[in-house]
């Protein structure tokens, strides 16, 4: 048999969309396929590729040719689907509801959507322009949209400063070349970066005489930090290159103690002329190493050399600029300085990361250890498995200058552990770690933990994970943790994004910074880790969770097979039934069940199934699964509520269940006795256990509200 | 949309005056906000519509709008003579 046509397109679609894709060629390659074929492919896509940006971009994709489509996931809780669902009401309709839910939800704002708040900003409010500002990435914007959106900052400063509770920081630029360009920008980049800062900037080449002039601008603005912006344009050829250094110290020198701020020093770019080996001629490589050690207490070097050299000396310049202006970079280069700035500026006045707590799977490495095996979890092989070893990298680098790192992670202790033993690939080890949290508590219930047996505070914590869900609540719970956005190309796009935070720039690494590592790692070793969390319950009853239970028929049974097939750590006997074998049961009258979770954060969609059949006065449960993202929260419970209210009143009396231990389903091997069931032996299938339905279940740990959809009431 | 309505919407946008009428003997002394920063804004702005790049001498040497189109037209952008 062959495959029909579309199943081929799919495939060729899931492969392009493998790393990451580019819509226009998608676009381009749909409009040759015909719409039939496109849409059947991006719906068999769809169906096999994870929530993530690339199933973002393919949603993207098939709204445009059938948008109820796309509604439809996003009512079962398909979040990629409602992110593309409001992005495209707020272009087609200017609803700026849709726009800030858009905003608030982590995924990526689609050009179109970004154009639109561009033009509309006018007549945002504050808090809205200020989200769209945070999710547009000055630094990747275009010159023209940037200056747009630092100009509609500028004309709302007075209702950003009214409505926002940012720090507010003064900011002067003093420079050796035109600072007017980048001066607006960065307003606007450091709102993005969390700031809300007034930009003040002289007339080029005023450097010493603005400090030293009691009646100039400076002296009245007091500002927190002064930025001398310089361009290696701006040194004559002549013995005054040589003084570069020592003169900048001096003048950094000269505003610790004439201003009492901090200071940032540009070091010296490489030219488009230095075209020989090595680039940078040697006598700028020598001052570059000079202004590093000369500079004062207080005073930085922002490198200017490493950025351009990111970029690349064609991008950065347009030497017209230079003649005419004195601009010594190119105009589109202007949003990354200004981004780049506006992270260093932060990280100075900032309290210091110290901490770093990480995700294990798809961060560490690829894939879902519970479900892969230790040996199944990508390291190396492919850019995506070199991706997470450079990441595992960098985190060393972090350990080594002084950084501590903590797992956090919603696993089995042991399966978390497992590829740190047994795969050699592995950069980092079990004892680099300051904590390692593995269990199925909420994150930001984990982390409090972690933090205060390490001593320290969250502000000082930075937090990452894929998951954007994850990501949302530890926001929300602990807005003074810092949490980056994941990178659009995922992983392979990561360490880019942290250091553009700035949030891992050291200015100055101290021999004591590195001891304290070790010495915390020392420590957390010999401490145990609490049993109990007292504000657990405290927590979840906040997280408004909702357990909706329906039949399993046909608006369901899909996903329910599905979760059937791939659910490998809440199972308790893990039978692989098929959808003819569901309907069977159905048809034989067995209970079934289907829940959809939901909580403040929003849906979860249908994430747990049941199944039992009724012998007699006996009911077996011959399926029980819930899908890992909403392990921890008391769903478990609710679905026993659910299926004793249904004994009760069906005269049931025993209630019988198997537990089949595998590699995979150890988290759940005390679900049964938790309940309040009793073992009652041991047959082929598993661990046999018995629950009494006259016995009261353990309602008071519920904190779930359940609504059974039969009666569509509260149960 | 011809060259000059293209030519008029970026001066429109750069002074921010929706309503912004372009004539040819017009000069940075007649435009509030016409100065060096917003001269080099509408270069970048045009150039960038236009895909042309114009050299820094010739940049310094516009004296007023008409110029401007005599330069464009100098790169092959016609149609922007009177409407």
């Amino acid at each position: 048999m062959t495959d029909p046509p579309s199943s081929q397109l799919a495939e060729l679609l899931a492969y392009m969309t493998r790393i990451e894709l580019d819509p226009d060629r998608l676009r381009a390659f749909l409009s040759v396929v015909g719409k039939a074929d496109a849409v059947a492919a991006l719906h068999s896509a769809l169906d096999r590729v994870p929530r993530g940006t690339r199933r973002l971009a393919l949603a993207r994709e098939l709204h445009a040719f059938d948008p109820e489509a796309v509604e439809g996931f996003a009512r079962n809780g398909d979040d990629c689907a409602r992110h593309v669902v409001a992005e495209h009401r707020y272009v087609a309709t200017g609803d700026v509801e849709a726009l800030a839910a858009a905003l608030r939800d982590g995924w990526p704002l689609e050009p179109a959507a970004v154009e639109r708040g561009l033009q509309d900003a006018g007549a945002f409010d504050a808090t809205l322009l200020a989200a769209l500002v945070q999710k547009l990435g000055l630094g990747a914007a275009g010159y023209r949209q940037a200056s747009t959106l630092a100009k509609r900052v500028a004309d709302l400063a007075p209702d950003l400063r009214g409505t926002l509770a940012f720090p507010r920081l003064n900011v002067a630029l003093l420079g050796e070349v035109t600072v007017d360009y980048v001066r607006p920008l960065l307003e606007a980049a450091l709102l993005e970066a969390g700031i809300l800062a007034t930009v003040r900037g002289g007339a080029f080449g005023e450097l010493e005489q603005a400090v030293l002039d009691q009646s100039s601008w400076l002296a009245g603005f007091a500002p927190d930090v002064v930025v001398v912006v310089g361009s290696t344009l701006a040194l004559p050829d002549g013995p005054a290159r040589e003084e570069f250094a020592r003169r900048r110290a001096e003048l950094a020198a000269l505003v610790t103690e004439r201003l009492g701020s901090d200071v940032l020093v540009t070091n010296l770019e490489a030219l488009p002329t230095h075209t020989g080996p090595g680039g940078a001629p040697a006598w700028v490589v020598r001052q570059n190493a000079l202004l590093a050690e000369a500079l004062p207490e207080r005073a930085h070097v922002f490198d200017l050399a490493s950025l351009v050299a990111e970029i690349g000396v064609d991008r950065w310049f347009d030497l017209r600029l230079w003649s005419v202006a004195r601009q010594a970079t190119a105009l589109h280069a202007t949003p990354v300085l200004a981004d780049r700035l506006a992270r260093a500026i932060r990280s100075l006045v900032e309290p210091p990361v110290k901490l770093i707590v990480t995700d294990l799977d798809n961060v560490l490495w690829g894939g879902t250890v519970a479900e892969v095996g230790a040996d199944g979890v990508q390291l190396g092989g492919n850019e995506l498995g070199e991706a997470h070893l450079r990441l595992q990298e960098l985190l060393r680098e972090c350990i080594a200058m002084g950084f501590l790192v903590a797992v956090c992670s919603k696993n089995t202790e042991e399966a978390a552990r497992s590829p740190f033993v047994s795969r050699p690939e592995m950069l980092l080890g079990l004892d680099d770690f300051a904590a390692f949290e593995a269990s199925f508590l909420p994150k930001s219930v984990q982390l409090p933990e972690v933090v205060e047996r390490l001593n320290l505070g969250l502000q000082s914590v930075l937090f990452l994970d894929d998951e954007p869900h994850e990501r949302a609540e530890m926001r929300d719970r602990h807005p003074e943790v810092r949490v980056p956005e994941w990178p659009e190309d995922g992983i392979v796009g990561l360490p880019t994004l942290l250091a553009r935070t700035g949030w891992l720039t050291r200015f100055r690494v101290t021999a004591a910074d590195e001891l304290r590592g070790k010495m915390v790692r020392d420590e957390t070793t010999r401490q145990t880790l609490r049993a109990t969390y007292a504000n657990l319950g405290d927590f979840l009853g906040s997280l408004d969770l909702v357990a909706r239970v329906t039949p399993i028929g046909a608006a369901n049974i899909d996903r329910v097979t599905q979760l059937v097939q791939k659910t490998n750590q809440f199972n308790l006997t893990t039978p692989r039934y098929s959808r003819r074998e569901l309907e069977e049961r159905i048809a034989d009258g067995a209970y079934t069940a289907a829940v959809e979770v939901e909580d403040r954060y929003g849906p979860y969609g249908l994430t747990g199934a049941l199944v039992a059949g009724r012998h007699g006065d006996t009911l077996a449960v011959d399926l029980w699964l819930m899908s890992c993202r909403v392990m921890g929260k008391t769903v478990e419970l609710a679905m026993f509520e659910h299926l004793l209210q249904y004994a009760r009143t069906a005269g049931i009396e025993t209630i019988e269940a198997r537990y089949r231990p595998t590699d995979k389903n150890g988290a759940i091997a005390s679900l049964l006795p938790d309940l309040g069931f009793e073992l009652a032996g041991e047959d082929a299938e598993g661990h046999v256990y018995r629950f009494a339905v006259k016995r009261e279940a353990l309602r008071a740990n519920l904190h779930v509200t359940l609504v059974d959809e039969l009666t569509g009431s509260p149960a | 949309m011809s060259t000059r309505e293209r030519v008029r919407v970026i001066f429109a946008d750069v002074f921010d005056a929706p309503d912004f009428e372009l004539r040819d003997d017009m000069t940075a002394d007649d435009v509030e906000g016409w100065d060096s920063l917003n001269h080099i804004n509408l270069i970048i702005a045009i150039e960038n519509e236009f895909a042309v790049q114009f050299e820094g001498t010739e940049i310094a040497a516009l004296a007023n709008v008409g110029d401007l189109f005599a330069l464009l037209a100098s790169r092959g952008v016609t149609n922007g003579g009177a409407p």
